[in-house]
């Protein structure tokens, strides 16, 4: 089975799912947050090496109230401080990089330092690779790659002549990761919501109504294997 | 909530393959593709009044790429639409202000260039009505383009001091070839990707993936779509 190299994640729903269940929202991002180890698992058993997971947008960062941000930053305080004081901890058992981009510098500065910290730890593995996109905005990150590109022109660092596709890669956040292969969107919207737009130009989509944390193995399978039979022209 | 209507975009795809069905010769010349492309644009501008702009991707950078005979039929195709809706007078009774955009229109038919020009000129008093034809266009190109002609411009006004404060969203956009942001996508032919279509403007557009192929797309499967649209829940993050 033909699987993506790199599969990316709009985990949406977690509220939605806890609302059902009767249970205050932040409930929804724990088990979110649990979901996401198993899907881990299931992905990379079936062949995945690459997970990159929108955690968080620009747009919730500025827009959620207040203790909704707070808890699901504390959840990623929890998780980096897990892979710096944990040796059990699942990206240490399966030997994940970890990477966390988007405006983090808007994040509270301990929190930001635990980041870097736990990228440091994990920095030498090279088995899988768990990107988290946090404060993190599509059209922010175009127009940043934009201003670094005019300020390397204006010191006549670049030509105007050389800027390509591959120069506006090398400045966005993601210079390094591969495009994503495929996007799966949970909890049943079918929309992009500002992730990876120029990365996702010619991405896989696949959308679920199933919210994140009731996703099951068997659909995620079942999702992979579509994505197998479907054909890729590039533009062709 | 806007006033100023949605703005809709189509990458209208599957022709070839409708082709191949209906068995049309290999240099069929595409002519039930730009009808639908009337048929549609007129059936949206007519009775879609909550619609005041739509964008409609006719070729890719990468179609272009394509054997030269293929692209003069394409081209001949989009000729032929241009005239007829211009003669039909749909784009003068709805004073629709037609816009063709890409990073490839300088390579197109003399013919082609003609009747594109003569088309924006004809229109471009119009304003409350916006159709958006994408020729050579391709979302990555038109980043990659707004990046350098900003970079350019905004060395003009003064050196380094304070450029980076100056490039600001607001200001990039200014360098879109269509800046308004798409408030749905419909994609026809099966596929389920972007393709590069507007990526930028797509940030918080619906998304609809259709299996019809182009040519066997209906308006009243268009009515289907804008029903769904409306009953969507639009957070915009929040």
């Amino acid at each position: 089975m033909q699987v993506p190299a790199h599969l990316c994640i709009i985990p949406d729903g977690n509220r939605r799912f806890a609302k059902r269940l009767m249970k205050a929202p932040w409930k929804g991002h724990e088990w979110g947050n649990e979901k996401l180890k198993d899907v881990f698992e299931w992905s990379t058993k079936a062949g995945v090496k690459v997970i990159t997971i929108y955690a968080l947008s620009l747009e919730n960062l500025t827009n959620r109230p207040k203790h909704e941000i707070d808890l699901i930053l504390n959840i990623a305080k929890k998780e980096s401080r897990g892979i710096l004081e944990n040796k059990n901890h699942f990206v240490h058992k399966n030997r994940i990089r970890v990477r966390f981009f988007g405006r983090t510098d808007l994040l509270p500065k301990d929190l930001q330092q635990l980041f870097r910290k736990a990228e440091q730890k994990t920095k030498s593995y090279s088995s899988y690779f768990l990107n988290f996109a946090i404060a993190y905005g599509g059209r922010q990150e175009l127009v940043e790659a934009a201003r670094k590109i005019a300020v390397k022109i204006a010191n006549r660092k670049l030509d105007p002549e050389d800027v390509d596709e591959t120069v506006i890669r090398q400045n966005l956040q993601t210079n390094g990761f591969t495009d994503p292969d495929l996007i799966i969107r949970t909890g049943g919207e079918k929309r992009l919501s500002n992730f990876l737009l120029f990365q996702s130009a010619y991405s896989e989509l696949a959308f679920t109504d199933t919210y994140w944390p009731a996703l099951t193995k068997k659909e995620l399978l079942s999702i992979l294997k579509d994505f197998g039979n479907r054909e890729r022209r590039f533009g062709k | 909530m806007r006033n100023e209507g949605f703005h809709v975009g189509i990458i209208p795809d599957g022709s070839r393959r409708w082709g191949r069905r209906n068995s049309k010769p290999p240099l069929w010349d595409g002519k039930e593709s730009g009808e639908k492309a009337r048929e549609i644009i007129e059936h949206i501008f007519k009775n879609h009044p909550e619609i005041t702009e739509i964008t409609i991707w006719a070729m890719s950078t990468e179609n272009f790429q394509r054997n030269q005979e293929d692209k003069e039929r394409v081209h001949a195709l989009i000729e032929y639409l241009i005239k007829k809706m211009i003669g039909e007078s749909i784009i003068q009774e709805r004073k629709i202000r037609v816009n063709f955009f890409g990073t490839k229109i300088e390579e197109v038919s003399v013919s082609l260039k003609d009747a594109i020009k003569r088309s924006m000129e004809l229109t471009k008093a119009h304003s409350k009505l916006k159709l958006n034809i994408g020729l050579g266009y391709g979302g990555k190109s038109e980043i990659v383009m707004a990046a350098i002609n900003l970079a350019k411009k905004i060395q003009e006004k003064s050196p380094l001091k304070n450029l980076s404060e100056r490039v600001s969203q607001k200001v990039f956009e200014e360098f879109l070839m269509v800046p308004r942001p798409l408030d749905l996508i419909i994609r026809t032919g099966g596929e389920k990707r972007l393709s590069g279509f507007m990526l930028y403007q797509a940030e918080y557009a619906e998304l609809f993936f259709l299996d019809s192929l182009w040519p066997d797309f209906t308006t009243k499967e268009f009515d289907k779509v804008m029903s769904e649209f409306r009953k969507r829940e639009r957070r915009f993050g929040k």
